[in-house]
């Protein structure tokens, strides 16, 4: 890190750092915050002496500059706190799955969120840890924006404190290199998409009736309908809903919601002989399609009143999470090309200093562990169905 | 007394419909009719059962309107053929107000007959039934069929 405080120069890491502290201090009342140097060992900094990280001397400590151990960072992180890392993210590749490992047990198992900022600044110095045999290449970056140096702000904590934090730093961080944050949580909507303020704008062959579950029952995530035991004949009806996103979340990609239903024949008792057939069939009675546009999700559904089994009532539970997300571009862009590093060594003045060793592999373990443990959704709605 | 009494039928006459409406045409059509998009069945039920009502009240007044005429302005001691082309008017004006409520009520994807069979049943009933069962005795027989079922 010690590359980033450029002799004659006030480059833009020097500027982020007490704007670090303003951010927490606008953003939150009666805040505490605490400093903290890490390397080989993580040392609290008394008071405001972390500002002498904007110097070359902060740097020189023997006893911590000889490795970097964000793992013991977070192993010493409270999850009840925000805690803010800045870091060039170089990372062995044992080193990405220890990091990755820490955060998920600690914070994403935990439904807390990670956060990254990504910003770049000058550079002149040594860059250590480049590739699996962890060369050393100096790099400057002159005035070239170009060439600019990644760093990261990590963030790890509630999703609500990384995107509060995030909007004050990027409120007062106009002088930032593209800066770009990404927050990585469960959460993607301010709320899950219910029906609430959506009218449907195309019906076909049922009705929409209000009378199947008891009318003191006022629920936005539920609509109810009516269809005709008719053979030849399917009912439809579509309707937009509104959506929300977060800021600074993992956009989904492609469009399309991948719908989960499950349903439930009301007004029986439980049954453990209930035919599993007959349910499986009635699961086959609505078909959903979901789009996501913007900040609408078109929502069509096919009712077939010949798979529900009797006339009844049916409860439809609509659960709509995305398909795919696509990792935003810039994730790509400032991965560094592990392939060309044996090359740089041969010529070190093509180093692409721009970029970051294991940056791509990190973020995606870190979505994907994300994924995998919550698998997020965004709308859950009921259907009531009542076939005559 | 007497005239009382035969307005008070014409009343329950309608009533009748008005039971008949909300009882059995409005549970028919809740299970026929599907609205068009953005309106719920309930909703449309609320329209129906209005202009229905309005359409009862309508043709009620037409009968008892009948009953009055019949009875204080008609100048005769029997009943006269000419008074036929008039209650042929009401019964008319009755088919009027159908055509005027089918025009009110809101749009249907589906059941729209339905409806207006039954706006008709009520409107034109509620008036013929009346005047049939209920005219007074100078005009008696003037309403279609009452020289068969009048025998009071």
């Amino acid at each position: 890190m010690k590359g980033f405080i450029v002799a004659g120069k006030s480059s833009r890491y020097q500027q982020i750092l007490p704007l670090l502290e303003s951010a927490v201090l606008r953003g939150w009342k009666d805040a505490n915050v605490v400093f903290s140097k890490f390397g080989t060992s993580i040392t609290e900094l008394p008071e405001r002496s972390y500002l002498k990280a904007q110097s070359t001397e902060f740097y020189a400590d023997p006893n911590i500059n000889k490795k970097t151990f964000i793992q013991e960072v977070i192993k010493q992180a409270h999850p009840d706190n925000l805690t803010i890392i800045i870091t060039d993210l170089f990372q062995q590749d044992a080193d990405v799955n220890q990091i990755t490992e820490g955060v998920k047990a600690k914070y994403i198992n935990g439904n807390l969120a990670v956060g990254v900022l990504g910003c770049k600044s000058e550079f002149k110095g040594k860059i250590f840890d480049v590739g699996p045999k962890a060369y050393t290449f100096e790099y400057d970056s002159y005035d070239d924006a170009k060439r600019f140096r990644p760093f990261y702000v990590l963030a790890l904590g509630k999703h609500s404190d990384i995107s509060n934090y995030f909007d004050y730093v990027l409120k007062d961080g106009s002088f930032l290199s593209e800066p770009q944050p990404l927050i990585f949580s469960r959460h993607f909507a301010e709320k899950l998409v219910s029906f609430n303020g959506a009218t449907i704008t195309e019906i076909s062959k049922m009705a929409e009736v209000e009378n199947l579950i008891p009318i003191d029952v006022k629920d936005n995530r539920v609509k109810q309908f009516s269809i005709k035991n008719s053979s030849d004949v399917n009912g439809s009806f579509s309707i937009p809903l509104d959506f929300k996103a977060l800021p600074y979340t993992i956009p989904i990609k492609p469009q399309e919601l991948k719908p989960e239903i499950s349903v439930f024949k009301c007004g029986t008792e439980q049954n453990p002989n209930a035919d599993q057939n007959n349910e499986a069939e009635a699961v086959r009675g609505l078909n959903i399609k979901a789009n996501l546009n913007e900040s609408k999700i078109d929502l069509k559904a096919d009712v077939v009143p010949t798979n529900l089994p009797d006339i009844g009532i049916y409860g439809f539970q609509i659960i709509l999470r995305p398909s795919n997300y696509q990792m935003p571009d810039w994730v790509i862009n400032w991965n560094m090309d592990g392939g060309k590093v044996e090359e740089w060594r041969t010529s070190p003045n093509d180093f692409n200093g721009a970029t970051t060793y294991n940056l791509k592999p990190f973020l995606t373990n870190l979505w994907e562990n994300t994924l995998q443990i919550h698998n997020p959704k965004v709308a859950e709605l009921y259907c009531y169905i009542k076939k005559e | 007394m007497k005239h009382v009494l035969y307005i008070v039928f014409m009343i329950l006459v309608a009533t009748f419909f008005w039971v008949l409406m909300n009882f059995f045409e409005a549970y028919k059509l809740e299970n026929n009719v599907i609205p068009f998009a953005g309106l719920r069945l309930s909703t449309w039920l609320e329209n129906f059962r209005s202009l229905a009502f309005l359409g009862i009240v309508i043709c009620g007044f037409l009968s008892i309107l009948w009953y009055l005429l019949g009875q204080w302005a008609f100048k005769f001691n029997y009943w006269n053929k000419k008074f036929r082309a008039i209650w042929c008017l009401f019964l008319v004006l009755t088919i009027i107000v159908t055509a005027i409520l089918c025009f009110l009520t809101i749009n249907l994807q589906e059941g729209t007959i339905l409806v207006y069979i039954f706006y008709f049943i009520n409107n034109f009933f509620t008036f013929y039934l009346g005047t049939l069962l209920f005219s007074p005795a100078s005009v008696k027989y003037t309403p279609l069929g009452a020289e068969y079922v009048r025998h009071w």
